[in-house]
Parts: C-alpha cells; structure tokens; sequence
C-alpha cells in the first residue's frame, strides 16, 4: 500500500513538471513581447535601449530558457510565484485571494454534483423508464449540451433581472457577509455544477442499470433480500465504484468551468485573473495560474485512484 | 438412495446406428447487419428527431446564403436593437444586423469549427496512439505520461493558451480546441492496441510473418472503428461548445464573424431589454450539440456488438 | 413422503428482436420432501429458465411467466409479485438456489462474512454474532479450511470450486425445505465437481432437504436421484424413477442421451443435428427432425402430453407409446 502511494506520488510529481515544462515553452512561443508591451504602457517615460536591456535583464528574461524554467519552478517549490512583468505586483499574493475565492465556489460546486449527481442517476435506474426517469434525462441533456454561459445568461435574466430574487453579479467571502455571499454563490455554484452534475447522473444510471443484471445481483434476490436491501446493500456501492474514478474528471471540469463561469458573474476568482492576464499577456501570472490549476487536477486525481482502491477490495496495490 | 447397481448393470437397449436423414431445421432468415444498424439506430424516438434537426441544420448553413433573409454583416445604424417584427423575425443587434440571418450564418462557422476540429484531434490522436501501442517500451511511456500531463490541464486551459500563441481566428480555434481533445484518442487506441496484441490470432499472424504494418490495418483499425466513430460524434458536440466557451470570452472567433459564442456576449449587454440578443444564439448551440450527442448515443448502442439481438 | 412442490403448466415466454421465445412451454412436475430430483437437457432447453421462473427470477423484461401454477407447501407462488415480501420470505428461507457461474455469483464487495450473515438476519432475525459463529460452522461443515479466518476473506480471494463451496454453505443456512442447483458443478474442474456433488448429496440428506439439481449431464444425477425429469426444447418430455427410465427410456431423446453416457468399451453413439430454435415453434414434436423413429403424424399432429406408461413412468412421444417401434 504505502509504496503503491509513493510511486502514486512520483507520478503525479513528473506530471507537474511536464505540465509547467509545456506551459513554460507555449507561453515563450507567444507573440507580443511583454517588455514592449510594458514601454508602451509607459510613455510619460524617455527608452533608452541600454534602459529597454537593464529592464529586461532585472526581469530575467535574457537568461537563456532553461536557467529561467528553472529559476521559475524552484520559486515556485517555495511557494514564491514571483512579480508580474506588467504590473509589478506580487503573484503569489495575488493569487492566494483569487484562490480562495476560486477554492469556495469549486468546493460547493463539486459537492453538490457529488450528492446530487449519483442521486439522480439511481433514482432514474430504478424507476426506469417511468415519469422521473424522463425528466431526469431530459435534465441531463440540457446539462450537457447547453453552454455554461448561456446558462447563466439564462438565469441571471431569469431570477437576476426579471425576478429580482438574486445579485446579477459578484463575489463576497463568507466571512465578510454570510446572507450576501449565499445568495451570490447560488446561480455560479449551480452552473458550475449543473454538467459534472448531468454526466454523473448519466453515468450512474446506466452503471447501476449494467449492475442489476449482474448474477451477484441476482443471487441477492435468491437469498430472500428484498427490494431495498438488494439496492443498498449489493447494487449501490458496485454501481458507485466507476463513479469514484469519473469524479476526477469530474473536478477538473469544474476547475476549467471556473474561467467561463467567474467571467459572466464577474467574480474575482483564479478563472478571471487567468483571462485578464492572458489578455494582459502577463507570461507569469498565467504560467502560474495553470500550473496551480494542474495541481488542483493531479492532487484530485491521486485521491480518486486512493479512494478507489479503498472502495473496490479487488485492486491491489504492489 | 443409491442407484448405482442400475447405473451400471441395466442393459440399455442398444440404438441401432442405420444412418437415417436429420431434417435441418428451417433457418431464420439471416438479420440483415444494415438493416438492423438503422433500426437500432433510430429506435429512440429521440435519436431520429436528433437526425432529422441536424440535416436540418446542415442544409440551412450550406445554404446560408439563400435562407438568410439579410446579409449578416451589413450594419444599419438607423435600425439598432430592433424589437423582432415581421422584417427581422429575431429583431437587429446593437449595430443594426439581422439576428436571425447572423443565427443561421453562424451555423456555418460551428459546424466548420467541429468537423475541422474532430478530424485534426482524431487524424493526429489515432496516430500518436498507434506509434504509442507499436513502440511499447520507453516510447509507449513517454507518450503517455504527456498525455496524462496534458489530460490534467483544464481543456479550457489548454485551448486558451493556444489560441494565445496562434491569435484568434477559424484556424487557431481549431488546433486549440483540438489540442484538448486529441489526449483521448491516444489514450484509446493505445489501449486498443494494447489488448489485440495480445490476441492469441495476432500472435500467430506475427509468428508467419505478418508486418506490424498489416496487423495495424487489418485487426486493430477495424477494431477500433467503432469507437472512434462515437468518440467523434459525441467530440463534434463537445468541441462546438468549447468553440462557443473560446469565442463568449472574446478570445475565439472575433467580430465580425458570426460566431454564436461571440453573438452571446455581445448581446448580453441588452439582456434586460433584449433578451433574444444573447438567448437564442445559445440556443442555437444547445439544439446543435444536443443533436449530435443524440446521435453519438445512437450510434453507440448501433454499434455495441454486446447489445445485439436484445430488442432495446 | 409428502408433496413439496407441485408445478402445473408453467410457460415462461422471452420477448426478443426475432419474436417470441417459448423458454419453457407447459411443464408440470412435482417435488417430495427430501426427494432428490434431477432435471436433464441439453443447454438452452429451459432447465434453468423453468427453475429461475419457480423463484421468479426472470429478468422482466424481456421474460414472462405467461402461465401456470407453482404449489410450493400449499401456496400458489406466483400469486405474489416478484418483488413482493411474501416472495422475499420464501426465497433464500425455504427455497434456496445455487448458480451455474462460482465466478461472478458472489458480490466482489462484500465480505463472505456479510454475504453469509445477511440471509440469517433477514430471514430469522439472528443477532450478527451468532450469525456469524453460524456461518463459520456452516463452511467448516462444507469443508472450507481455516472457517473462522476465511469468513472475512471477500470472494476473489477464493478459488472457483471454494466459492461455489460458499455458495452451498450459504444456501443451507436458514435449514430450507428445498435448494436449486441450476448447474453448480457444470463450470468446475471433474475432480472437484466430483466432491461438490458427494458435499451437497451429504448436505442434503443430513438435513432432509429436498433437492433439485439441473443438468446437462446424467452421469451427474443418475446415482443419486429419486426422480429424473427430461427436457427438450422447452417441455419435459419424459419423467420417471431413474430405473424406470434407465430400463426402459420411453422417449427417443431420453434414447439418445443415455446413449451419449460413456462407458467402458461401448462407443459412443451422438444425437444428430442441432436442438430447434424455440423463436415461433409450431405446437408439433419438436424432437421430430431429430428422431429416428418419426412417423408422418409427427411432423402433423401437435404433440401428446406426458401420458403414464406404468408405474410413476411418464413419456410425451405418441409414436413410442403406441407400441408402434
């Protein structure tokens, strides 16, 4: 078990680097250089090109790439994100706010579509084919096949503007004012959640449909189990393991989700802070966003595989 | 109770063995595999109505020109967010163009972005895929631990970082949008390859002789076919919306291109008093992406070897 | 010896894409208590079928039981629902059923402990200690080594003769009247389908249990069993104390399976051709494209019903019974 976790763990490690590897190179493959980009912004200001170097050079940016990957993923490992190029701030201070916002509205995403996903999809298997089956599937496929923000766009005209029962747009901690900060996580917690939601819901479905008609099952029936204990006791928990391994892909979504939803309901999360900085094209600050981003998707990742494993007695880890 | 004395002293009658004609059975007609594809395919209600909206679809952006009631990007200055009315059916966006000739222009542009899109990430996924399975080895596990990293990055990530080294526009979209989606092809051919490998009739082809080459087309292609062929089905839906999520951020498919991402966002600014400015665009991707995702589920139960011969 | 089961006119029907299947057309027999009864056809005949139908199993849909009346100690079984708690309390109390398939019966998430406890607390509100001290004595009776450490193992750490071992520890648990063995030893290596068979013959007869064992194979059942029931093609064709068949088989099937029993220095003569497709069968013989001694009336009369020969001896081939081969 414990070295199943170590080698478990240096995978995940190599992924980082291979991720901040490849975010490391596109973003010098981007066009526009920042340097130039940060003189324009500047103009009340003489350039000499002695000035455009020293700039450079106090940025880092004419060490050749690998002593500047390095410099940065070192950085990185003590928690130091370094200074944006374009606005001289602290990245890492920065991010730990947007983070926290981010982490509030992901976490209530993903709890929700864990409770609520499985929920729907058992309910449709066994009352399959009936009234609450359609509706359920008919939920899952607006859930999969509207855009996120068409949703939102839905909903803000619906219960923002035509309503009035809910803020259009906005982020407030709950430390800060709790009452405010509900009612303004509703509509982006339920669009993050509502595809993660749909496809679980799908999913569980047809996985508790496959294990009805497994022998175990029908052993169960032969024992004399009735309706209540053959689901609780022998289908669910079968039924819920591919579910266990779907919800990695699952967070992931809800991470990537976060950049269109924070953008409509204008929320100063990781999401925005990644689109104005690739506006911006501040190379530094969207290189860490990613690479924290990753680590939310690898570290969830590595839980699942953990979890699963403590679900399904039939995997040993050696 | 032992019966074992009868068992092995009776005398059983012996059965004389004159040969005598076995009558066959009369067969039932073979099930013809065409016929019952379709059937099966649009056994679901659902999935016929999908077909029948999506050539729907196809036929009014091929024909764009002719069913678009204006030119979608002549402006009207004079004629601003006009509420619909018996000219302009969806009523004009903020700089006097006819929504709906904009709806069915942008029809084009999505179908153009998803079947570019599911080529580029199915053509450069099946390869990579294959070497991957072929090589094994050190090869096998380089490929595959990038594809793990790249699966670990948000698509939306990916494809946002991508077009910002490509800068907006039709192609750039499409390679980004391919470059989230193209990890799940290698990923599925490499383990196709993986498993038929192993197949003892493999094995005693490459025992005679047979090339890597032949065995590539002969058993693990057709092998995979099938789920290639959903896999692109249900990624036409999915690379429409991530085409959609690039272009509503203003990174995708710029103005004046009648893309309906973009469409959505512009109009959201009149959401409160006009509304179908940003909803009917989205609804427009709804009814696509949910027509080929109907499709995609047909599809998969047409093909599914384990489900024939069940009546649903 | 009283009447256990009685089975009258049980059709169960499939529904599938090429038409109606008759899995189990009209059969009738009955079970004694601690009787030990074998039921033998080729595979796909409706052996299994007709035995799941009796503990409606029948996965439905696609199945139907479309017909018929199942007597089990002077209740109608299928009066109740599938589902229903009167069906649940019979099942797995006083019926109980082993499967074909020692793989893929067990549930791979439960322990064997749970799987085993579960059938006493439910059916005669055990409490879990003495269930469990229950279920480790039932699988030491069953011969598992180790009972007490091995309760706790989960299913795939047992072998497949080992786990069909569970499955007959489990089945006798609450003391029924009656087990089902659709085939248990069918999937197991000869040797140790060979010592599956003596454990479950000694079970049985040690608590007076009634048995019904489905099979393809007569060697399997002729030493044992009371009573023999052939199926063919859905009907019970013949049926008979094993003497009376082994003596005198009445239908030409039954013939032709006892002439596939190796023995020493005899050949082995096969039935030619392959069973009928049951999709639509018209109501003559369908032995009759098989049989050697088919007559023109059987290809256009519907089939006799299972008529008395002597004795307790039954046959359903018309041809045979008129004496005229």
């Amino acid at each position: 078990m414990s070295t199943y976790i170590i080698r478990r763990l240096f995978h995940s490690v190599i992924i980082i680097l291979i991720v901040s590897l490849i975010v490391f190179l596109l973003l010098r493959a981007l066009p526009g250089d920042p340097i130039m980009m940060l003189i324009a912004q500047n103009t009340n200001m003489e350039w000499t090109p002695e000035m455009i170097e020293a700039l450079r050079d106090s940025k880092g940016l004419n060490d050749s790439l690998p002593v500047q990957y390095f410099r940065w993923f070192s950085m990185m490992l003590r928690g130091d994100f370094g200074v944006s190029i374009m606005h001289n701030y602290n990245i890492g201070e920065q991010l730990k706010s947007k983070v926290v916002v981010s982490m509030m509205l992901g976490i209530c995403s993903f709890a929700v579509s864990i409770i609520v996903g499985p929920l729907l999809g058992i309910i449709s298997a066994i009352r399959r084919g009936k009234f609450i089956d359609n509706v359920v599937t008919i939920f899952a496929n607006i859930g999969i096949t509207a855009p996120q923000f068409w949703i939102a766009i839905l909903l803000i005209f619906l219960f923002s503007m035509r309503l009035q029962l809910l803020p259009i747009y906005g982020y407030t901690l709950p430390w800060v004012n709790l009452g405010l900060c509900i009612r303004q996580s509703i509509l982006p917690v339920f669009v993050t959640a509502l595809g993660p939601i749909a496809s679980t819901a799908r999913q569980t479905r047809s996985s508790v449909l496959e294990v009805l008609g497994e022998d175990y099952v029908r052993t169960a029936w032969a024992k004399g189990m009735n309706e209540r204990k053959v689901l609780m006791k022998h289908v669910l928990k079968n039924s819920l393991m591919p579910i266990v391994t779907l919800q990695g892909t699952m967070l992931r979504q809800i991470v990537g989700g976060s950049v269109v939803v924070e953008r409509v309901f204008v929320i100063p999360g990781m999401g925005k802070f990644m689109v104005d900085a690739m506006q911006g094209r501040d190379y530094t600050v969207v290189q860490s966003v990613t690479v924290v981003m990753t680590l939310v998707v690898v570290i969830s990742y590595l839980i699942v595989d953990l979890l699963y494993g403590w679900v399904d007695p039939r995997i040993q880890y050696d | 109770m032992d019966n074992s004395q009868v068992f092995y002293d009776s005398q059983i009658p012996v059965i004389p063995t004159d040969e005598f004609e076995v009558l066959e059975d009369e067969l039932l007609p073979p099930v013809n595999e065409i016929k019952r594809f379709f059937r099966v395919l649009f056994s679901r209600k659902i999935v016929l109505f999908a077909a029948i909206l999506l050539v729907a679809i196809i036929i009014i952006a091929v024909f764009a020109n002719a069913v678009a009631p204006f030119d979608p990007y002549t402006q009207n200055l004079k004629n601003v967010l006009q509420e619909p009315d018996g000219t302009h059916l969806l009523g004009t966006d903020a700089l006097g163009r006819d929504l709906l000739s904009r709806i069915i222009h942008g029809a084009r542009v999505a179908l153009l972005v998803g079947f570019f899109t599911v080529m580029v990430a199915a053509a450069v996924g099946t390869t990579i895929g294959l070497v991957a399975g072929f090589a094994g080895g050190a090869i096998q596990s380089v490929i595959m631990r990038i594809t793990d990293a790249i699966t670990s990055i948000p698509n939306l990530i990916i494809s946002l970082l991508i077009v910002g080294i490509l800068r907006a526009g039709v192609t750039s979209v499409v390679i980004a949008v391919a470059a989230g989606m193209f990890p799940g092809y290698i990923r599925m051919v490499n383990g196709q390859v993986m498993s038929v490998k192993q197949n003892d009739y493999v094995m005693a082809e490459r025992a005679m002789g047979a090339s890597w080459g032949r065995i590539a087309f002969k058993h693990i292609l057709p092998n995979c076919m099938s789920p290639i062929i959903v896999m692109m089905t249900m990624m036409l839906g999915g690379s429409i919306m991530a085409e959609a999520g690039l272009s509503y951020l203003g990174i995708g498919i710029t103005p004046p291109t009648a893309a309906w991402g973009a469409m959505c966002y512009d109009g959201y600014k009149y959401l409160m008093t006009r509304p179908l400015l940003s909803i009917a665009p989205g609804f427009a991707i709804m009814l696509l992406v949910f027509s080929f995702n109907m499709i995609g589920d047909g599809l998969r139960d047409a093909l599914d070897p384990r489900l024939r011969g069940t009546l649903n | 010896m009283d009447r256990l089961l009685t089975v009258t006119g049980l059709s169960t029907e499939f529904r599938t894409e090429r038409g109606i299947v008759k899995a189990v057309n009209n059969i009738s027999y009955t079970v004694n208590e601690s009787e030990i009864v074998g039921l033998v056809g080729e595979s796909g005949c409706g052996k299994s079928v007709s035995q799941l139908s009796v503990m409606q199993l029948i996965p439905n849909p696609p199945g139907r039981i479309v017909a018929g009346s199942v007597d089990f100690d002077g209740t109608d079984l299928l009066q109740y629902k599938r589902e229903s708690n009167e069906m649940c309390a019979i099942r797995g109390r006083y019926i109980s059923m082993i499967f074909q398939e020692p793989m893929t019966s067990l549930n791979p998430a439960l322990t064997i402990c749970r799987q085993m406890t579960e059938v006493m607390i439910e059916h005669l509100g055990t409490e879990y200690k003495e269930a469990r001290e229950k279920s480790i004595d039932m699988l030491d009776q069953v011969g598992i080594p180790d009972a007490a450490k091995r309760i706790d193992d989960y299913p795939h750490q047992f072998s497949g003769g080992m786990r069909q071992r569970v499955m007959v520890a489990m089945a006798m648990l609450c003391n029924p009247k009656m087990i089902i063995a659709d085939e248990a030893t069918t999937a197991l290596d000869a040797t140790i389908q060979a010592q599956l068979l003596e454990l479950l013959y000694g079970m049985v007869d040690k608590y007076k249990t009634a048995l019904v064992m489905v099979t393809h194979n007569l060697g399997v059942v002729a030493r044992y069993v009371n009573r023999i029931n052939v199926m063919y093609a859905g009907s019970i064709v013949e049926s008979g104390t094993v003497n009376e068949i082994w003596a005198n088989p009445m239908h030409p099937y039954t013939e032709g399976l006892l002439s596939c029993v190796p023995r020493l220095g005899e050949k082995l003569v096969p039935i030619k051709g392959m069973p009928p497709s049951l999709v639509n069968r018209p109501d003559t013989c369908p032995f009759a494209a098989r049989c050697r001694y088919r007559q023109k009336q059987c290809f256009e009369q519907p089939v006799s019903e299972l008529t008395l020969v002597e004795g307790t001896h039954y046959s359903a081939c018309a041809v045979k019974l008129e004496g005229k081969v």
